[in-house]
């Protein structure tokens, strides 16, 4: 039996060295059991991310809803209705901007609401023609809100001129029925990603909530990826760094400042770093109550500092962009781009701490193309 | 049980490298190795990988000195991916066999040579390992070359000739063993401590990795299992268990961790340390196999039978010679031996080089690649460059990506050397756009292994200024704990 006594002697050796190491342990208090993922997962799925898509969808019905009654009698006062549902519309989008995966990445979410600088050419071009796609590749930067904020915002100097566009003799129908269009194609995309989360639907809420782990098809993996890439491209460059000429070797682009007709750059910048925080922080979105959030598994991993610097850099980045000169950004960046390039610098400092510090910690890999390791 | 290495017993020095041994060992790993290879560079294609790493790129991080390896575009690269699969199946079969080998060899080493953003340890190892199969006389045996040109054939070759990829797999492994004997893997079980929580969702042994003493038990068994493994596979009487701990380690490590082929190729590999029987009986069970399907007319490799005590029984077949092409040129066998030394010892210093740059190796990585240094350091980066017109005074950053692909940019961050390249790329692609003179400064973050992030390069360096080059980087910043 001798075959069998080294087995037992290994079976034994492994046993002892778990029991020596387990012993050494003991005393060290940073272990990270009793951190639970899915409670993590299930309190972002059900307090932070249906919830936002669900205030979205509402707010773009609302905005279909009242597109169709100023299409019905294009006056002064419908026209203020629709620009108040829009300027609702386009801040409860930037709660859902950094969500692009799963079920938003597949309905390329995004790319129906949000492409901007708009092409006021080919949103004319579409109109005159009346023969569109608005899911052709060419019409990906003629839709959505930014499209949107030129027909409502950018069409004239003042409401009357405004309403001249849209009661023109030629073009009037037709520039009404792209408004109802364009409408009309966010909100069956919206609630298509809607309907993919909620329980009552597809319920990714569930696949959401049971793929732990970070690696990279798990949620944690999916979402980090897609907060760093909306986080870098959409927020830091898109809002801040291309319009303040940081990609285009010093030279400023005010123009294209996220919607630029209607002049809420600076306010959706701010609504947007507030949901960061909210979602980081796993606070509801509409209560703003604390729930389990990255910061709760940072510090479970052992991390406390650099969780509450990711806060704490959070709250810097909204505090300076609020700060900014109460004046459109277009305008800041033409005429003080200095202080529009600080906070450009202090939202770089918070890329840092995530993309390196934050998906460090949580063994999460950055990676938009799959690869080998070693 | 007779034949079996251990039983040779007092052999002088020079019987031990020149005494005859069974070729079937060498002969299974070349069956092995082809196959392994073949079934890499499908999965490779299979995954996009050719196109999205040598076809897509605008920009390639090529290694010092080999800036004339640059890949060979839309139908170059597929092509010489299709030639690499041929002399793959040509190992495997033991077709052309030298020509298949030199030209997997220099396929192979070629793609890997293109980009620095690519290297993977395996990937050395495979160059090494087919460099090494050009020279050895695989084919001699259970070959296509054997069956055109029976002449050829071999039984036994000397002992050095066998034991050379045990050797290999040897040195693969010692070195990966005392790259982990540093304090940060044997005290603070870094970076296991921040890899194994993330896995927490594998079934059954998921929860249990979130605790903390199981990282240091992962750390000090892989330090141990890489240092020790090779002596239980050569000790007959632990073999079995060490090929066991083979399995249970290479199983687990391609649970745990996205590293593609490496575990497969490790567990195939190691069949090498396994006595010279078992590795005829496999070639006769693939022998006999064929015979069946393709019938008595058939391709039939070899005709050799076990006898009862399980060695070769060479006197069924006539043509055999047991002694033929031994000894026969011992002049040339001493040019092997010395080049074959000469590998060697080049294997033995690289992992070493590192000490003669100062600082700390995983934050500077001087000397790092090449050194069988495989899972060792979590380390994250990034990078933002500055370019400065020096005429208007005028900065502005570069957007990374608008040059390099996620993974280059990943891979670049945490890399001086890669840094400097890049940089330096940027002041050809401006200075091509017709900007004047500039400079080129980098503001880098670099956390590693679960340390607070921290500026990495002095930003205030012109790169531009920089000699690419093997010396020490002054202008890394010095490593603070």
């Amino acid at each position: 039996m001798k075959v069998f006594s080294s087995i037992q002697n290994t079976i034994f050796a492994v046993f002892f060295i778990l029991l020596v190491s387990c012993d050494d342990s003991g005393e060290n208090g940073t272990t990270t059991d009793g951190f639970d993922q899915e409670a993590l997962l299930s309190n972002l799925g059900e307090n932070y991310i249906i919830p936002a898509y669900t205030n979205l969808g509402g707010d773009i019905n609302q905005l279909e809803t009242s597109v169709a009654a100023f299409a019905n009698t294009s006056d002064i006062s419908n026209l203020q209705a629709v620009r108040g549902s829009f300027e609702v519309a386009y801040k409860s989008w930037q709660s859902c901007s950094m969500l692009e995966f799963g079920p938003a990445d597949a309905t390329i979410l995004r790319g129906s609401m949000n492409i901007y600088p708009t092409n006021t050419t080919q949103i004319e071009s579409n109109i005159e023609s009346g023969n569109y796609n608005l899911d052709a590749a060419s019409n990906a930067s003629a839709k959505g809100l930014p499209a949107m904020d030129y027909l409502l915002y950018g069409t004239g100097f003042d409401e009357a001129e405004v309403v001249a566009y849209f009661t023109d003799e030629t073009f009037g129908a037709a520039r009404l029925q792209y408004l109802q269009n364009i409408a009309t194609d966010m909100r069956v995309k919206v609630d298509a990603v809607l309907q993919e989360w909620v329980p009552s639907g597809g319920n990714y809420l569930d696949t959401f909530v049971s793929s732990t782990g970070t690696s990279v098809g798990s949620s944690l993996g999916l979402m980090v990826n897609a907060l760093m890439l909306d986080y870098e491209r959409f927020v830091r460059d898109g809002k801040i760094g291309i319009p303040a000429g940081v990609r285009s070797a010093g030279v400023t682009r005010p123009t294209a400042v996220e919607a630029n007709y209607s002049e809420m750059s600076k306010e959706l910048a701010v609504e947007c770093l507030n949901a960061y925080q909210k979602l980081y922080l796993g606070n509801a979105l509409q209560t703003d109550a604390s729930g389990q959030g990255l910061d709760d598994y940072l510090t479970a991993l052992g991390r406390e500092q650099l969780s509450q610097d990711i806060d704490a850099q959070f709250t810097t980045v909204i505090n300076d962009l609020s700060a900014l000169e109460d004046r459109p950004l277009s305008v800041t960046i033409s005429s003080n781009n200095q202080s529009v390039l600080d906070v450009y610098a202090e939202m770089q400092k918070l890329v840092v701490l995530l993309k390196v510090d934050m998906t460090s910690a949580l063994g999460v890999l950055i990676s938009y193309q799959d690869n080998d390791g070693d | 049980m007779q034949a079996t290495l251990e039983n040779y017993s007092k052999p002088y020095i020079s019987d031990l490298l020149t005494r005859k041994v069974s070729i079937a060992p060498l002969v299974t790993f070349r069956v092995i190795f082809g196959f392994m290879m073949l079934w890499s560079i499908i999965r490779f294609a299979a995954n996009g990988w050719i196109k999205s790493l040598y076809i897509e790129p605008t920009y390639y991080f090529n290694y010092f000195g080999f800036s004339w390896v640059t890949p060979l575009g839309g139908p170059g690269m597929y092509w010489l991916f299709s030639i690499m699969a041929l002399a793959a199946i040509g190992i495997m079969l033991g077709a052309f066999y030298r020509i298949s080998a030199a030209v997997f060899f220099l396929t192979f080493t070629y793609v890997e040579l293109i980009d620095k953003t690519n290297y993977l340890n395996h990937y050395y190892f495979v160059s090494l390992v087919a460099l090494l199969m050009v020279f050895l006389p695989a084919q001699k045996s259970f070959s296509l070359d054997t069956w055109i040109n029976p002449k050829i054939k071999k039984n036994k070759v000397e002992a050095w000739v066998r034991w050379i990829i045990p050797l290999q797999l040897a040195i693969v492994y010692f070195f990966a063993g005392v790259a982990k004997l540093n304090p940060e893997w044997l005290f603070e079980a870094q970076p296991l401590k921040i890899w194994l929580p993330s896995k927490s969702d594998l079934p059954l042994i998921g929860t249990s990795l979130t605790k903390e003493w199981v990282a240091y038990v992962f750390s000090w068994f892989g330090a141990l299992y890489d240092l020790t493994i090779v002596f239980f596979l050569l000790y007959k009487r632990t073999r079995i268990y060490a090929y066991l701990a083979v399995l249970a380690f290479h199983i687990m490590t391609a649970l745990l961790f996205q590293i593609g082929m490496f575990p497969y190729i490790m567990m195939l590999s190691t069949l090498v340390f396994f006595p010279d029987k078992y590795h005829e009986k496999a070639l006769n069970y693939l022998a006999a196999l064929q015979a069946k399907i393709f019938g008595k007319q058939g391709v039939k490799f070899s005709s050799r039978r076990l006898t009862n005590n399980g060695s070769i029984d060479y006197n069924m077949h006539p043509t055999y010679d047991l002694n033929r092409g031994l000894g026969k040129d011992s002049k040339r066998q001493n040019v092997a031996l010395v080049l074959l030394s000469t590998f060697l010892v080049i294997q033995l210093f690289l992992p070493f080089r590192y000490l003669m740059y100062p600082g700390n190796l995983f934050w500077t990585e001087q000397g790092y690649r090449f050194s069988w240094r495989v899972m060792l350091m979590e380390k994250a980066g990034y990078a933002i460059f500055h370019v400065k017109d020096n005429k208007t005074g005028k900065r502005w950053e570069v957007n990374n990506r608008d040059y390099l692909t996620a993974n280059q940019e990943k891979m670049m961050s945490t890399q001086p050397d890669m840094i400097l390249q890049f940089a330096q790329y940027l002041e050809q692609v401006h200075q091509a756009k017709g900007s004047g003179d500039i400079s080129i400064f980098v503001e880098s973050y670099v956390a590693l292994n679960g340390r607070n992030s921290r500026l990495f390069i002095d930003s205030q360096v012109d790169l531009t200024q920089i000699e690419e080059g093997f010396e020490h980087k002054t202008w890394i910043l010095p490593f603070k704990q």
